[in-house]
């Protein structure tokens, strides 16, 4: 596969060379990269097996999402929209892998002197560094399109087949140079000491806008809702990259072609090549500003000791702490995770983007009737009870990125170190991710929902409260890692597979839950039951 | 009494045999400097006795426990500094003592203590909460150290941990490596500064394509060999010569 990949770039030497890059180095530099993500990182004297699991699940799930994707064709009239929607959604789910998984590679500081100490200019850097991004992409363009290019190839033609597998590459250009360049525009605009916080609010709002976009579609209703909807060769189309690719696959693939479908085409192809030039653009000066991002970093011990005046003291971390833990290894490993988690860029760079989700469909579900023009509260509550249970992203997420760390060879500490009560370390970790990110987002859940649906919502909200909090402890004793002992590089999709675990499983449990209702009795019983086993299940952890 | 007593340590990595066989006996309150060249099988001897490698054959048992039945009892008494180690760097240096002196089951006042007392010795000022993101390649090594030391250990393991030191450092260091054999603690010292190892071992170890070509204090290896200085003893015994005077990696071009 890679060295399928080093052919495919190795075809576009002359392009590189024109744009001033060493194609050469190129080749190099991305053989090199490929071949690191394939080895599991090394630490005290043992190398590190690679997680896999989640990449694998990652491509399975959008493998499936694929599929449904291929239904549009069955369920919309107008080919063209299909396409269109199903770009939507490409453009949706490549720009929020790239953000929360693969964007920091753009900042990647740990080969600045290997590289820059070598006759490499910033063309060559740039290139190399999307290129290798580009990797997953492509894994995720194929495992998002495979089964419509199928599909087309079968039931429409051989050269609507092609013509979408071309429009495909053009969908992954446009995604990726559309995202990644905001990131070279703040390398140049931005100040080195204030950037790394520059691009978490970036990467906070982008998500956002991807989420958002991905949540719109629920607007529109069911499937039967899409049959005689044309977007693509009206004004709509105009509205979404997703349907300007549309545009251009109808304006390939079809006879009657209007105007707009012709304009949304070549809009589709300004955009990739606008985006591809832009992106070299901003590549002027990459590496002396990542050489500037690297020392921003590294402040004199002399100048700190004196500038440095706060207290470093956490008064909701302490109160928090002593509320959840015992004076033990549950709070040196509270404490341990919460400071982590609160300082280390990094962690934040890759789990903050994913607090919006909850927070986008919480907006989208409760405003859901005043933005479609409906007069009475249309939400049912089974809508309700799956939001319940999406605030396992909130605990999950952050706990997959507690067990990974650029700085994975620190965690020697717990292996040099007795370390009997391991379940405590996992104890403070949980609680920790509890304390943080799921307590004030619950508050902000239950509340809302109990302001809609009253005080009789009270039992459901126990269960799903309960369930969340057992799925997160099973999924902390599951992965019994060192906290952030694992590589960076051999955990990928460990924000982006447990986001579409719990898309899956939240819509799962919500259904179960709302059909348990039916039920008589059978809600409080179940919470009964739910909080019965968590509780005991943590005393007899706590007591090991 | 013997602190630390090898038999028959192999150990392999695949194919490749780093010892083998080693048989050692150390008695406690010495200084073990223990040296060899690259790849010889030091720091892989150190994570054994340190009860973090179990995969080996032989019998190996530090301060009476067995490390591959009772790694714990081990780690609770011994304290380890890699080579090279890593810190969350993130963490200011209380905090990381608070982590390491937790996992140690050490009260947190008691961890406090011995650390401010640590660093007063060893000159490590910084403000209360700076990071050591902001640390000196030394500052961070003397926090590494610190840590170590926290739970008193009776048998102290070192890799390289005079690395990023400045001389007054070095110094200091040394006087405290000192110190702590006169309280009955033991330390076995890895390192490749010969001058520091000959000065302040008890007894040197060296070691040599995975088995030990000497045991003994300095004057008695040097006794067999004539050499004059560990370095020389280093070489001689190791296989190592001098460089050829006329090398030029680009003469056949």
């Amino acid at each position: 596969m890679n060295k399928l990949f080093l052919w495919l770039v190795g075809l576009l030497n002359p392009l590189w060379r024109q744009v001033g890059a060493d194609p050469k180095a190129i080749n190099l530099i991305l053989a090199a990269k490929l071949k690191m993500d394939d080895r599991g990182g090394f630490a005290m004297g043992k190398r590190q097996k690679q997680q896999k699991g989640m990449e694998y699940f990652t491509y399975f799930f959008v493998g499936l999402f694929g599929v449904m994707l291929m239904f549009l064709f069955r369920v919309c009239d107008d080919p063209a929209t299909a396409v269109g929607l199903g770009f939507c959604a490409w453009v949706c789910y490549i720009g929020l892998m790239l953000i929360t998984e693969m964007s920091e590679n753009l900042f990647d500081e740990r080969d600045l002197y290997v590289l820059l100490s070598r006759p490499i200019n910033d063309y060559t850097l740039s290139i190399s560094r999307i290129l290798h991004i580009t990797v997953f992409a492509s894994k995720f363009g194929l495992s998002l399109g495979g089964a419509s290019f199928i599909y087309l190839g079968f039931f429409v033609g051989i050269w609507p087949a092609i013509a979408y597998f071309l429009v495909s590459i053009l969908a992954i250009v446009i995604t990726m140079t559309g995202t990644l360049v905001f990131y070279l525009v703040l390398l140049q605009r931005v100040k080195p000491e204030r950037l790394k916080k520059s691009i978490g609010y970036f990467q906070i709002v982008a998500a956002l806008l991807f989420f958002t976009a991905y949540q719109l579609p629920s607007l529109l209703g069911g499937f039967i809702d899409l049959e005689g909807l044309e977007l693509v060769d009206t004004a709509v189309g105009f509205s979404f990259p997703g349907l300007w690719l549309g545009g251009l696959f109808k304006a390939m693939t079809s006879t009657s072609v209007g105007w707009m479908a012709y304009a949304q085409g070549a809009l589709a192809l300004l955009a990739a090549g606008f985006g591809g030039w832009f992106y070299l653009q901003q590549s002027a000066g990459y590496a002396d500003r990542l050489l500037a991002l690297k020392h921003a970093g590294s402040i004199d011990a002399g100048a700190a000791r004196i500038s440095n005046n706060s207290k470093g003291h956490s008064p909701v971390r302490d109160r928090l702490a002593a509320w959840f833990t015992l004076p033990n290894q549950e709070r040196v490993s509270f404490k341990f995770h919460w400071n982590v988690m609160v300082r280390d860029m990094t962690f934040k760079q890759r789990t903050y983007p994913t607090l919006v989700y909850l927070p986008v469909i919480l907006v989208i579900t409760v405003f859901r009737d005043a933005i479609t023009g409906e007069e009475a509260f249309s939400v049912g509550s089974g809508t309700m009870l799956m939001i319940l249970y999406f605030l396992m992203w909130v605990v999950v997420i952050p706990l997959g990125q507690t067990k990974v760390s650029e700085d994975y060879r620190a965690a020697w500490i717990f292996e040099a170190t007795p370390n009997a009560h391991k379940s405590r370390i996992m104890y403070g970790q949980l609680l920790a991710v509890i304390g943080m990110f799921f307590l004030p987002m619950a508050v902000l859940v239950y509340t809302t929902v109990l302001a809609f649906e009253g005080f009789a919502f009270l039992p459901d909200i126990a269960l799903a409260c309960g369930a969340t909090l057992l799925f997160s402890l099973i999924y902390n004793q599951v992965d019994k890692a060192h906290p952030f002992s694992r590589a960076k590089d051999d955990s990928k999709f460990q924000n982006f597979a447990p986001f579409l675990m719990i898309s899956l499983l939240g819509g799962l449990l919500g259904f179960g839950h709302w059909a348990l209702r039916g039920l008589p009795y059978i809600i409080p019983v179940a919470a009964v039951v739910v909080w019965g086993i968590l509780i005991g299940w943590v005393v007899y952890l706590r007591r090991k | 009494m013997s602190i630390i007593r090898i038999s028959n340590l192999k150990k392999s990595y695949g194919k490749n045999a780093v010892l083998k066989g080693i048989d050692l006996e150390v008695a406690a309150g010495q200084i073990i400097g223990y040296i060899g060249p690259n790849g010889a099988g030091k720091s892989t001897t150190i994570r054994i006795l340190a009860g973090l490698d179990k995969q080996f054959d032989g019998e190996v048992e530090v301060l009476g426990y067995n490390v591959k039945d009772n790694p714990l009892e081990v780690k609770r008494r011994i304290g380890y500094i890699p080579e090279a180690a890593e810190i969350y760097e993130v963490l200011t240096p209380t905090e990381f003592y608070e982590l390491v002196g937790g996992l140690q089951d050490l009260p947190w006042e008691t961890t406090l203590k011995r650390a401010r007392r640590l660093e007063d010795y060893l000159q490590l000022e910084y403000a209360g909460d700076q990071r050591i993101d902001t640390f000196s390649k030394g500052m961070k090594q003397k926090v590494l150290l610190i840590s170590g030391l926290l739970h008193d250990p009776e048998l102290i393991f070192l890799d390289e941990p005079l690395a990023g030191l400045d001389a007054n450092s070095v110094i200091r260091v040394k006087e405290l490596l000192q110190q702590l054999t006169e309280r009955g603690k033991t330390i076995f010292y890895s390192s490749h500064i010969m001058e520091v190892v000959e000065k302040i071992s008890d007894r040197i170890i060296l070691l040599n394509n995975g088995t030990i070509a000497a045991n003994g204090t300095f004057a008695e290896i040097n006794a067999q060999a004539h050499s004059g200085s560990l370095e020389n003893l280093f070489s001689e015994l190791t296989g190592g010569s001098a460089a050829a005077t006329d090398f030029d990696f680009t003469a056949d071009e």
